[in-house]
């Protein structure tokens, strides 16, 4: 599912191998702390100019962890 | 076009797969992958699967039942031996030949093979039986000797150090990674390795290999002998373009291909790490052997096949993690840039540097600071300049801006 305004992330945990592409693509919404296993959501919505961002943030994810959700599914 | 067959199932035949079905091609996919693993994701091999204690780890590229949602034909455990584009048909090792409307070229590359004095070939880590037999290897010995410091070697490294062994990284050139990093980043990074036990040794040549006793007995250019139970090659890749040879499709270091993987055969596309992007540019041999660029060029070559849309080289970007250190970076330096570390320090582990020349701005390396990425992603993308590279830096509020020696 693409990413558009009024959407939100869903990080799955159990899957991040905290490689931290996405916190380089979209940092606004991802981070990673040092030392940490799983990266962290900081944003969970997505504004209308961050789409193109959080999209290759979902897609360069080789651990599939990230994900694109209608809001409050 | 009815019939898509797509010959290697990795990052990049996937990738193109699934851009076929999100553009909503209803026709037929087969994607064919040499080995008999369902497709798994390969960045893991030298790091998680080696830590890991089970014997059987595997990271899936797609959730199982993807597979059948988007209707894409596995056909698994065997080879395309053959390629006819007047007949439009690839034939398999087995005999079996399937015809095609559209045909996506995503065979990656290979590990180049290393041997010893009898002639056996040295284990090397690329797939994931590799990896399996590197993760038992680990278990059995004490010391480790790679061959070749690239950085899937020293991740190996790291990982082997991880798991308690003695480890020596050889490598032939006098500085590893400088082609990658500069001079001044690939010391620090040998000076990191060093500082987790990890024995470097370069500008070394390896003269013989010999097995005896079940163990290997390395022969150096000096004459030094080194023992160890675990020899590993990392000496590079080899383009997987033997089935091609004769079909028409033009072959250099890959297929010889646009940033969209058009090819010089019409309905033939190529993506991944056999592409060579020389075709686009300016000659020679312009493969980018990373994930991102297989997802992606994969996804364009697809979205070429059936659109015959046209897209742009994206900025090549990699990650390595080296130790507790995760390297990311955009763009590539190129011989005789200066680096400039914009944020943090060498000292301190945790840096952004830029590198270029003149006002020439050519690539970017974080180490433990991706959040800064973004904006010189962008600006890379854009074709910005060393000035604007720099008074991007100067305007956050982090930069420190020391400047180091030319190379």
């Amino acid at each position: 599912m693409s990413a558009q305004a009024g959407m939100e992330i869903h990080v799955d945990a159990g899957k991040c191998l905290a490689y931290g592409n996405c916190v380089g693509l979209a940092p606004d919404h991802f981070d990673l702390p040092a030392g940490a296993n799983s990266v962290v959501l900081l944003k969970r919505t997505i504004a209308g100019d961050e789409t193109e961002d959080v999209d290759e943030a979902v897609r360069s994810c080789p651990a599939r962890a990230l994900s694109i959700r209608p809001a409050g599914s | 076009m009815r019939r898509i067959v797509i010959v290697g199932a990795s990052v990049a035949g996937l990738s193109a797969a699934d851009a076929l079905r999100e553009a909503g091609f209803d026709g037929s996919i087969q994607v064919i992958g040499a080995e008999s693993h369902m497709p798994y994701d390969r960045p893991p091999l030298s790091k998680q699967a080696l830590a890991s204690t089970a014997a059987d780890a595997f990271f899936p590229l797609r959730p199982q039942e993807h597979y059948a949602t988007h209707e894409l034909d596995l056909i698994l455990g065997r080879n395309a031996a053959r390629l006819d584009v007047a007949k439009k048909l690839v034939r398999l090792d087995d005999g079996e030949s399937l015809p095609y409307d559209g045909l996506v070229i995503a065979t990656g590359c290979r590990a180049r093979t290393l041997r010893t004095s009898d002639g056996d070939p040295l284990s090397v880590l690329r797939t994931l039986d590799d990896a399996r037999r590197l993760t038992a290897a680990a278990r059995q010995h004490r010391h480790a000797v790679l061959v070749g410091a690239g950085f899937i070697g020293l991740e190996v490294a790291a990982s082997l150090r991880k798991l308690g062994l003695d480890v020596t990284v050889l490598e032939s050139a006098p500085i590893p990674l400088k082609n990658s990093l500069g001079p001044e980043l690939a010391d620090w990074l040998c000076a990191y390795h060093a500082s987790c036990g990890v024995r470097i040794e370069a500008g070394v040549q390896v003269r013989a290999i010999a097995t005896a006793n079940g163990a290997y007995e390395i022969t150096l250019g000096d004459g030094r002998r080194l023992e160890a139970g675990l020899v590993l090659a990392g000496i590079g890749v080899e383009p997987n373009t033997d089935w091609l040879e004769g079909s028409g499709v033009s072959c250099d270091a890959g297929v010889l291909c646009d940033a969209s993987g058009r090819t010089n055969v019409p309905g033939v596309v190529a993506a991944g790490d056999v592409a060579n992007l020389a075709a686009s540019g300016s000659g020679g041999v312009n493969r980018i052997e990373h994930w991102t660029h297989a997802m992606k060029q994969g996804r364009a070559a697809a979205r070429n096949l059936i659109l015959e849309e046209s897209s742009e080289i994206d900025v090549p970007y990699f990650w390595t993690d080296q130790f507790e250190r995760k390297l990311q970076g955009y763009g590539r330096r190129q011989p005789g840039d200066n680096v400039r570390i914009v944020e943090g320090s060498l000292e301190s582990g945790s840096y952004l540097a830029l590198f270029g020349v003149g006002e020439s701005f050519h690539g970017i390396l974080s180490s433990g600071r991706a959040k800064s990425l973004r904006n010189y992603r962008k600006l890379l993308e854009q074709g910005g300049t060393w000035s604007q590279a720099l008074a991007m830096a100067s305007s956050s509020s982090t930069a420190v801006g020391a400047s180091l020696a030319p190379a």
